[in-house]
């Protein structure tokens, strides 16, 4: 285009970069690739990415021997407070596996309570104590009392 | 199940991971049997004397044990990777990095 400001020069750019990039994207065909992408994706995973993963699978191999520790350890009471750390360690995972699936399946919804404000009331008990603001906690006997005085 | 349909490459790498996983299954058992035969403190152990390796103990044993079992956890987990990113990096990938190659090439 003639007399096109620099703006627009951009502009024009980035529409055609994105509407190639978006029909590349949301076509349905294998136009375009090569003979044999398996064996390449083969080939490339295990060239540029070996190290993600093995250190992702020794990550996972870990905790997995840990929780194969621990099963055997439960038999054996020599390792009683073995268990519990590993407990702690697979607290986090669990939980957003929890959450996930609660979150994901509308079943599950009306059936369990929310992870998150579970968690959320278990904090709320720790730092506040069990006396809520607004609450009032006096036991029936305390008021019976004051009211006969 | 369309997805594996369109693309039959889903079938062929499960087969092929799986084989391997089954071979190194196999490979893992027989290496766990073969260091708990041949550690295992029993005087009537004929291996405990006179071979390589030193001699059988209960530490030595359940040590080697984790250890085979360790590396049978990891290894089996890099096939579980290797086949999924084989799948999900194959025919079905749509990376920006193969369209930047693309238009670089043409």
């Amino acid at each position: 285009m003639v007399g096109e400001t620099k703006a627009q020069k951009v502009g024009f750019k980035w529409a055609i970069t994105n509407f190639n990039l978006g029909r590349y994207f949301f076509s349905r065909d294998l136009e375009g690739m090569p003979k044999e992408p398996t064996l390449l994706a083969v080939r490339r995973a295990l060239w540029y990415s070996f190290g993600s993963i093995a250190y992702g699978s020794l990550a996972s191999s870990i905790m997995q021997f840990l929780h194969q520790a621990s099963s055997i350890s439960r038999e054996n009471s020599f390792y009683e407070g073995f268990p519990r750390v590993i407990y702690v360690i697979e607290w986090p995972g669990n939980w957003l596996l929890k959450f996930f699936n609660v979150k994901a399946s509308p079943s599950l919804q009306n059936l369990v309570p929310e992870p998150i404000s579970l968690t959320r009331t278990a904090l709320r008990l720790f730092t506040h104590g069990f006396r809520q603001p607004g609450v009032h906690h006096e036991r029936k006997e305390d008021f019976e009392t004051a009211k006969g005085t | 199940m369309d997805i594996a349909n369109r693309f039959g490459h889903v079938f062929s790498v499960s087969a092929a991971g799986g084989a391997m996983a089954v071979g190194f299954t196999v490979w893992f058992s027989i290496a766990f049997v073969a260091v708990y035969i041949r550690y295992t403190p029993d005087p009537n152990n004929p291996a405990c004397e006179g071979l390589p390796g030193g001699p059988c103990s209960s530490a030595r044993l359940i040590g080697l044990l984790a250890y085979v079992m360790f590396g049978g956890y990891w290894i089996s987990e890099v096939i579980k990777n290797t086949i999924h990113v084989s799948v999900s990096g194959g025919k079905l990938s749509r990376s920006p990095l193969f369209f930047l190659s693309r238009l670089e090439s043409s």
